[in-house]
Protein backbone atom coordinates (compact mmCIF):
# COMPACT_ATOMS: atom_id res chain seq x y z
CA UNK A 1 0.00 0.00 0.00
CA UNK A 2 2.73 2.75 1.11
CA UNK A 3 4.52 1.73 -2.30
CA UNK A 4 1.60 2.26 -4.09
CA UNK A 5 0.26 5.66 -2.67
CA UNK A 6 3.96 7.24 -3.06
CA UNK A 7 4.46 5.84 -6.67
CA UNK A 8 1.08 7.69 -7.72
CA UNK A 9 1.89 10.98 -5.42
CA UNK A 10 5.25 10.78 -7.24
CA UNK A 11 3.21 10.36 -10.58
CA UNK A 12 1.41 13.01 -10.38
CA UNK A 13 4.12 15.61 -8.51
CA UNK A 14 6.06 14.52 -12.19
CA UNK A 15 3.30 15.04 -14.43
CA UNK A 16 3.01 18.68 -12.69
CA UNK A 17 6.13 19.41 -12.85
CA UNK A 18 7.72 19.31 -8.97
CA UNK A 19 11.05 17.73 -9.75
CA UNK A 20 14.32 17.19 -8.29
CA UNK A 21 14.97 17.83 -4.38
CA UNK A 22 11.28 18.87 -3.56
CA UNK A 23 9.79 16.12 -5.00
CA UNK A 24 12.16 13.62 -3.07
CA UNK A 25 11.35 15.28 -0.01
CA UNK A 26 7.96 15.55 -0.21
CA UNK A 27 8.04 12.28 -1.29
CA UNK A 28 10.13 11.23 1.44
CA UNK A 29 8.13 12.73 4.12
CA UNK A 30 4.76 10.80 2.67
CA UNK A 31 6.78 7.62 3.15
CA UNK A 32 7.75 7.72 6.60
CA UNK A 33 4.06 9.24 7.39
CA UNK A 34 2.83 6.04 5.61
CA UNK A 35 4.79 4.00 7.07
CA UNK A 36 4.08 5.44 10.95
CA UNK A 37 0.03 4.90 10.46
CA UNK A 38 0.91 1.75 9.16
CA UNK A 39 2.69 1.16 12.39
CA UNK A 40 0.36 2.40 14.51
CA UNK A 41 -2.40 0.18 12.65
CA UNK A 42 -4.51 3.22 12.21
CA UNK A 43 -7.50 2.07 9.72
CA UNK A 44 -7.00 3.10 6.24
CA UNK A 45 -3.75 4.78 6.33
CA UNK A 46 -4.37 5.80 2.24
CA UNK A 47 -7.64 7.01 2.52
CA UNK A 48 -6.73 8.93 5.81
CA UNK A 49 -3.75 10.52 4.11
CA UNK A 50 -6.00 12.00 0.89
CA UNK A 51 -6.53 12.14 -2.24
CA UNK A 52 -2.73 11.92 -4.17
CA UNK A 53 -3.89 14.40 -7.37
CA UNK A 54 -5.36 17.55 -5.04
CA UNK A 55 -1.88 16.70 -2.68
CA UNK A 56 0.00 16.98 -5.93
CA UNK A 57 -1.71 20.11 -7.34
CA UNK A 58 -1.50 21.55 -3.75
CA UNK A 59 2.24 21.16 -3.56
CA UNK A 60 2.54 22.20 -7.30
CA UNK A 61 0.37 25.51 -7.16
CA UNK A 62 2.61 25.95 -3.93
CA UNK A 63 5.51 25.54 -5.76
CA UNK A 64 5.58 27.28 -8.64
CA UNK A 65 4.03 30.70 -6.81
CA UNK A 66 6.95 30.55 -4.86
CA UNK A 67 9.75 29.81 -7.43
CA UNK A 68 8.05 32.41 -9.65
CA UNK A 69 7.99 34.80 -7.04
CA UNK A 70 11.61 34.22 -6.35
CA UNK A 71 12.89 34.49 -9.92
CA UNK A 72 11.47 37.51 -9.91
CA UNK A 73 13.07 39.27 -7.34
CA UNK A 74 15.98 37.57 -8.29
CA UNK A 75 15.76 39.19 -11.86
CA UNK A 76 14.81 42.26 -10.45
CA UNK A 77 18.80 42.38 -8.36
CA UNK A 78 20.14 41.18 -11.75
CA UNK A 79 18.39 44.08 -13.53
CA UNK A 80 19.61 46.28 -10.86
CA UNK A 81 22.90 45.22 -11.02
CA UNK A 82 23.16 45.80 -14.58
CA UNK A 83 21.33 49.52 -14.11
CA UNK A 84 23.90 50.71 -12.35
CA UNK A 85 26.61 49.38 -14.33
CA UNK A 86 25.16 50.67 -17.41
CA UNK A 87 24.76 54.48 -15.66
CA UNK A 88 28.20 54.14 -14.44
CA UNK A 89 29.02 53.50 -18.72
CA UNK A 90 27.33 56.86 -19.47
CA UNK A 91 29.01 58.40 -16.72
CA UNK A 92 32.38 57.99 -18.22
CA UNK A 93 31.69 58.83 -21.56
CA UNK A 94 32.55 62.44 -21.42
CA UNK A 95 35.89 61.49 -19.56
CA UNK A 96 36.36 59.17 -22.59
CA UNK A 97 36.00 61.75 -25.15
CA UNK A 98 32.36 62.84 -24.84
CA UNK A 99 29.63 62.17 -27.20
CA UNK A 100 29.78 62.43 -30.67
CA UNK A 101 28.08 62.57 -34.16
CA UNK A 102 25.70 60.04 -34.52
CA UNK A 103 26.70 59.10 -37.39
CA UNK A 104 30.14 59.45 -36.79
CA UNK A 105 30.72 55.55 -35.84
CA UNK A 106 32.83 53.27 -38.53
CA UNK A 107 29.21 52.15 -40.22
CA UNK A 108 27.19 55.16 -40.33
CA UNK A 109 23.98 53.89 -40.56
CA UNK A 110 24.39 52.18 -36.96
CA UNK A 111 24.49 55.27 -35.03
CA UNK A 112 21.45 55.65 -35.19
CA UNK A 113 19.90 52.65 -34.80
CA UNK A 114 22.37 51.88 -31.75
CA UNK A 115 21.70 55.56 -29.65
CA UNK A 116 17.55 54.76 -30.21
CA UNK A 117 18.00 51.40 -29.16
CA UNK A 118 20.85 52.14 -26.09
CA UNK A 119 17.97 54.86 -24.73
CA UNK A 120 14.80 53.39 -25.32
CA UNK A 121 15.85 49.74 -24.31
CA UNK A 122 16.79 50.20 -20.61
CA UNK A 123 13.47 51.98 -20.36
CA UNK A 124 11.79 49.12 -21.25
CA UNK A 125 13.89 47.22 -19.02
CA UNK A 126 13.07 49.22 -15.85
CA UNK A 127 9.73 49.70 -16.81
CA UNK A 128 8.86 46.03 -16.85
CA UNK A 129 11.28 45.26 -14.13
CA UNK A 130 9.55 47.91 -11.67
CA UNK A 131 6.02 46.20 -12.48
CA UNK A 132 7.71 42.99 -12.12
CA UNK A 133 8.44 44.28 -8.28
CA UNK A 134 5.42 45.24 -7.41
CA UNK A 135 3.75 42.55 -8.36
CA UNK A 136 6.33 40.35 -6.49
CA UNK A 137 5.05 42.07 -3.59
CA UNK A 138 1.64 42.76 -4.24
CA UNK A 139 1.33 38.16 -3.71
CA UNK A 140 3.99 38.39 -1.36
CA UNK A 141 1.77 36.95 1.18
CA UNK A 142 -0.04 34.91 -1.31
CA UNK A 143 0.30 30.76 -1.14
CA UNK A 144 -1.33 30.07 -4.47
CA UNK A 145 -1.44 32.36 -7.45
CA UNK A 146 -3.76 31.54 -10.02
CA UNK A 147 -1.23 30.66 -13.42
CA UNK A 148 -2.17 33.91 -15.03
CA UNK A 149 -0.69 35.67 -12.60
CA UNK A 150 2.40 33.88 -12.25
CA UNK A 151 2.58 33.88 -16.34
CA UNK A 152 2.11 37.68 -16.22
CA UNK A 153 4.87 37.94 -13.77
CA UNK A 154 7.00 35.48 -15.65
CA UNK A 155 7.01 38.10 -18.84
CA UNK A 156 7.49 40.99 -16.99
CA UNK A 157 10.11 39.68 -15.98
CA UNK A 158 11.43 38.43 -19.31
CA UNK A 159 10.77 40.97 -21.23
CA UNK A 160 13.08 43.57 -18.89
CA UNK A 161 15.47 40.57 -19.10
CA UNK A 162 15.35 40.52 -23.01
CA UNK A 163 15.38 44.57 -22.92
CA UNK A 164 18.22 44.69 -20.73
CA UNK A 165 19.96 42.49 -22.30
CA UNK A 166 19.59 43.93 -26.01
CA UNK A 167 20.77 47.01 -24.16
CA UNK A 168 23.75 45.81 -23.18
CA UNK A 169 24.83 44.75 -26.70
CA UNK A 170 23.92 47.21 -28.57
CA UNK A 171 26.03 49.50 -25.83
CA UNK A 172 28.73 47.41 -26.70
CA UNK A 173 28.16 47.42 -30.22
CA UNK A 174 27.79 51.42 -29.78
CA UNK A 175 31.90 51.19 -28.19
CA UNK A 176 33.08 49.23 -30.58
CA UNK A 177 31.43 51.34 -33.93
CA UNK A 178 32.71 54.44 -31.89
CA UNK A 179 36.03 52.96 -31.03
CA UNK A 180 37.82 55.31 -33.18
CA UNK A 181 36.47 58.57 -31.36
CA UNK A 182 36.27 57.20 -27.78
CA UNK A 183 39.31 56.83 -25.54
CA UNK A 184 40.47 52.97 -25.61
CA UNK A 185 40.02 52.31 -22.26
CA UNK A 186 36.49 53.02 -22.08
CA UNK A 187 36.21 50.62 -25.30
CA UNK A 188 36.82 47.85 -24.12
CA UNK A 189 35.16 48.58 -20.52
CA UNK A 190 32.14 49.02 -22.50
CA UNK A 191 32.74 45.22 -24.00
CA UNK A 192 34.01 43.43 -21.25
CA UNK A 193 31.15 44.90 -18.55
CA UNK A 194 28.35 44.23 -21.09
CA UNK A 195 29.37 40.75 -22.18
CA UNK A 196 29.71 40.19 -18.34
CA UNK A 197 26.31 41.12 -17.35
CA UNK A 198 24.90 38.78 -19.99
CA UNK A 199 25.92 35.98 -18.10
CA UNK A 200 24.07 36.98 -14.94
CA UNK A 201 21.08 38.34 -17.07
CA UNK A 202 20.81 34.41 -18.79
CA UNK A 203 20.94 32.96 -15.76
CA UNK A 204 17.97 35.03 -14.11
CA UNK A 205 16.03 34.26 -17.45
CA UNK A 206 16.75 30.53 -16.69
CA UNK A 207 15.32 30.72 -13.69
CA UNK A 208 11.90 32.58 -14.90
CA UNK A 209 11.65 29.90 -17.36
CA UNK A 210 12.18 27.26 -15.27
CA UNK A 211 9.47 28.52 -12.71
CA UNK A 212 6.95 27.99 -15.34
CA UNK A 213 7.49 24.07 -14.65
CA UNK A 214 5.55 23.08 -11.75
CA UNK A 215 1.31 23.31 -12.81
CA UNK A 216 0.09 26.61 -11.15
CA UNK A 217 -3.33 26.54 -10.10
CA UNK A 218 -5.21 27.30 -13.13
CA UNK A 219 -7.93 29.35 -11.70
CA UNK A 220 -8.14 32.82 -11.66
CA UNK A 221 -7.50 35.78 -13.45
CA UNK A 222 -4.48 38.02 -13.87
CA UNK A 223 -3.85 41.19 -12.74
CA UNK A 224 -2.97 44.94 -14.12
CA UNK A 225 -0.89 48.09 -13.45
CA UNK A 226 -4.41 49.16 -11.80
CA UNK A 227 -4.00 46.90 -9.48
CA UNK A 228 -0.47 46.45 -8.42
CA UNK A 229 -1.13 50.66 -7.79
CA UNK A 230 -4.20 49.82 -6.51
CA UNK A 231 -4.11 52.66 -4.13
CA UNK A 232 -2.73 55.30 -6.14
CA UNK A 233 -5.61 54.62 -8.38
CA UNK A 234 -8.40 54.63 -5.92
CA UNK A 235 -7.30 58.12 -4.73
CA UNK A 236 -10.52 60.54 -5.71
CA UNK A 237 -8.65 63.08 -8.08
CA UNK A 238 -7.22 60.06 -10.11
CA UNK A 239 -10.16 57.96 -9.98
CA UNK A 240 -11.95 60.64 -11.68
CA UNK A 241 -10.16 60.29 -15.01
CA UNK A 242 -11.38 57.36 -15.48
CA UNK A 243 -8.30 55.80 -16.55
CA UNK A 244 -9.02 52.10 -14.89
CA UNK A 245 -11.95 52.32 -18.34
CA UNK A 246 -10.16 54.30 -20.41
CA UNK A 247 -6.12 52.88 -20.59
CA UNK A 248 -5.42 54.82 -23.99
CA UNK A 249 -6.03 57.90 -21.59
CA UNK A 250 -3.72 56.24 -18.97
CA UNK A 251 -0.99 55.70 -21.50
CA UNK A 252 -1.22 59.15 -23.25
CA UNK A 253 -1.16 60.92 -19.28
CA UNK A 254 2.05 59.02 -18.98
CA UNK A 255 3.36 60.03 -22.62
CA UNK A 256 2.68 63.88 -21.35
CA UNK A 257 4.28 63.86 -18.96
CA UNK A 258 7.43 61.79 -20.04
CA UNK A 259 7.82 63.78 -22.60
CA UNK A 260 7.61 67.16 -20.21
CA UNK A 261 10.27 65.29 -18.25
CA UNK A 262 12.27 65.17 -21.58
CA UNK A 263 11.58 68.43 -22.99
CA UNK A 264 12.69 69.90 -19.00
CA UNK A 265 15.57 67.52 -18.96
CA UNK A 266 17.43 67.99 -22.39
CA UNK A 267 16.78 72.07 -22.19
CA UNK A 268 18.68 71.88 -18.80
CA UNK A 269 21.29 69.29 -20.74
CA UNK A 270 21.85 70.98 -24.00
CA UNK A 271 21.12 74.76 -23.18
CA UNK A 272 18.51 74.60 -25.81
CA UNK A 273 14.97 74.52 -25.94
CA UNK A 274 14.77 73.13 -29.13
CA UNK A 275 17.14 70.01 -28.05
CA UNK A 276 14.64 69.82 -25.25
CA UNK A 277 11.31 69.41 -27.91
CA UNK A 278 13.23 67.17 -29.55
CA UNK A 279 14.10 64.99 -26.82
CA UNK A 280 10.23 65.06 -25.17
CA UNK A 281 8.96 64.39 -28.04
CA UNK A 282 11.04 61.43 -28.82
CA UNK A 283 9.74 59.99 -25.31
CA UNK A 284 6.42 60.59 -25.76
CA UNK A 285 5.86 58.89 -29.07
CA UNK A 286 8.34 55.67 -27.47
CA UNK A 287 6.73 55.60 -24.93
CA UNK A 288 2.62 55.64 -26.80
CA UNK A 289 4.89 53.33 -29.47
CA UNK A 290 5.67 50.72 -26.23
CA UNK A 291 2.24 50.86 -24.42
CA UNK A 292 0.63 49.64 -28.09
CA UNK A 293 3.33 47.00 -28.43
CA UNK A 294 3.29 45.42 -25.44
CA UNK A 295 0.63 47.32 -22.97
CA UNK A 296 -1.19 43.91 -22.82
CA UNK A 297 1.22 42.05 -22.13
CA UNK A 298 2.75 43.62 -19.49
CA UNK A 299 -0.85 44.03 -17.85
CA UNK A 300 -0.49 47.75 -18.62
CA UNK A 301 -4.21 47.91 -20.39
CA UNK A 302 -7.13 44.89 -19.80
CA UNK A 303 -8.17 42.70 -22.76
CA UNK A 304 -10.72 45.44 -23.04
CA UNK A 305 -8.91 48.83 -22.63
CA UNK B 1 -12.08 18.30 9.20
CA UNK B 2 -14.78 20.58 10.13
CA UNK B 3 -15.05 23.39 7.05
CA UNK B 4 -14.63 26.26 9.72
CA UNK B 5 -11.60 25.50 10.89
CA UNK B 6 -9.60 25.27 7.55
CA UNK B 7 -9.06 29.08 8.08
CA UNK B 8 -6.66 28.58 11.06
CA UNK B 9 -4.61 25.61 10.18
CA UNK B 10 -1.96 27.86 10.46
CA UNK B 11 -2.88 28.71 14.05
CA UNK B 12 -3.74 25.48 14.74
CA UNK B 13 -0.43 23.77 13.17
CA UNK B 14 1.85 26.72 15.05
CA UNK B 15 0.40 26.05 18.97
CA UNK B 16 0.77 22.38 18.20
CA UNK B 17 4.41 23.34 17.33
CA UNK B 18 4.66 25.14 20.46
CA UNK B 19 3.89 22.09 22.56
CA UNK B 20 7.98 20.86 21.06
CA UNK B 21 9.37 19.90 18.03
CA UNK B 22 7.51 16.81 15.96
CA UNK B 23 6.97 15.59 12.92
CA UNK B 24 4.04 15.37 10.31
CA UNK B 25 1.97 12.23 11.79
CA UNK B 26 2.89 13.39 14.95
CA UNK B 27 1.08 16.71 14.38
CA UNK B 28 -1.81 15.10 12.98
CA UNK B 29 -2.30 13.11 15.67
CA UNK B 30 -1.79 15.80 18.05
CA UNK B 31 -4.51 18.29 16.77
CA UNK B 32 -6.70 15.16 16.81
CA UNK B 33 -6.17 14.36 20.42
CA UNK B 34 -6.33 17.90 21.60
CA UNK B 35 -9.58 18.67 19.95
CA UNK B 36 -11.51 15.26 20.95
CA UNK B 37 -11.40 14.48 17.43
CA UNK B 38 -13.17 17.24 15.63
CA UNK B 39 -10.37 18.07 14.06
CA UNK B 40 -9.89 15.14 11.54
CA UNK B 41 -7.35 16.36 9.15
CA UNK B 42 -7.05 14.71 5.69
CA UNK B 43 -3.62 14.13 6.86
CA UNK B 44 -2.03 14.96 3.64
CA UNK B 45 -3.05 18.80 3.90
CA UNK B 46 -0.68 19.44 6.74
CA UNK B 47 2.54 18.83 4.52
CA UNK B 48 1.89 21.80 2.44
CA UNK B 49 0.53 23.66 5.27
CA UNK B 50 3.80 23.27 6.75
CA UNK B 51 5.76 24.14 3.14
CA UNK B 52 3.90 27.32 3.29
CA UNK B 53 4.69 28.19 7.20
CA UNK B 54 8.35 27.27 6.86
CA UNK B 55 9.01 29.28 3.35
CA UNK B 56 7.42 32.49 5.48
CA UNK B 57 10.01 31.37 8.48
CA UNK B 58 7.74 30.79 11.38
CA UNK B 59 8.61 26.60 11.22
CA UNK B 60 11.93 25.46 10.57
CA UNK B 61 12.51 21.34 9.55
CA UNK B 62 15.64 18.91 9.98
CA UNK B 63 16.01 15.20 8.66
CA UNK B 64 16.24 13.45 12.23
CA UNK B 65 17.36 10.08 12.38
CA UNK B 66 14.86 7.79 14.03
CA UNK B 67 15.61 4.27 15.53
CA UNK B 68 14.38 2.89 12.16
CA UNK B 69 14.60 5.56 9.74
CA UNK B 70 15.14 9.44 9.03
CA UNK B 71 11.93 11.35 10.11
CA UNK B 72 11.61 15.59 9.46
CA UNK B 73 10.81 17.11 12.18
CA UNK B 74 9.60 20.65 12.60
CA UNK B 75 10.22 23.49 14.96
CA UNK B 76 8.69 26.58 16.16
CA UNK B 77 10.99 29.60 15.37
CA UNK B 78 11.37 32.62 17.26
CA UNK B 79 9.05 34.20 14.43
CA UNK B 80 6.57 31.59 14.91
CA UNK B 81 6.66 32.42 18.36
CA UNK B 82 5.75 36.16 17.64
CA UNK B 83 2.93 34.97 15.03
CA UNK B 84 1.65 32.66 16.67
CA UNK B 85 1.18 35.22 20.19
CA UNK B 86 -0.16 37.71 17.63
CA UNK B 87 -2.44 35.02 16.12
CA UNK B 88 -3.66 33.63 19.55
CA UNK B 89 -4.89 37.10 20.87
CA UNK B 90 -6.79 38.38 17.56
CA UNK B 91 -8.58 34.91 17.85
CA UNK B 92 -9.23 35.10 21.55
CA UNK B 93 -10.26 38.70 20.92
CA UNK B 94 -12.70 36.95 18.22
CA UNK B 95 -13.90 34.30 20.02
CA UNK B 96 -14.72 36.83 23.11
CA UNK B 97 -16.63 38.72 21.10
CA UNK B 98 -18.41 35.77 19.79
CA UNK B 99 -19.12 34.80 22.88
CA UNK B 100 -20.92 37.63 23.93
CA UNK B 101 -22.91 37.96 21.36
CA UNK B 102 -24.39 34.83 21.59
CA UNK B 103 -24.23 34.51 24.96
Amino acid sequence: MIDELAHEIARELEALGVRGTTRDRVLAEVRDHLEESVRRRDEDPAARFGEPRSFARLVASQVATASTRRAALGSFGVLSLAGVAYLALFALVPAAGGWSDIFGGHVQALGPLLGVATAVLPQIAFVSGCLALVQAFRIRREEVVGAAELALLRRRSNVALGSAAIALVAMAGFALDFEAVMAAWWTWLAVVTCAALLLPLAAASYLVSDSACPAAEPAGVAHDVFDDFAPIFRLAPIRRLGLVEHAWRFALLAAAAVGCAGFVLGWLAEGDPGSGLVRGGFEAVALVICFAALGKALGLRRSNG
Amino acid sequence: MLESSKGHVDLLLLSTLAQGPTHGYGLVEALRERSGGVFDFAEGTVYPALYRLERQGLVTSRWAEGQTRRRRLYRLTRRGRAELARERGAWEAYANAMRAVLA
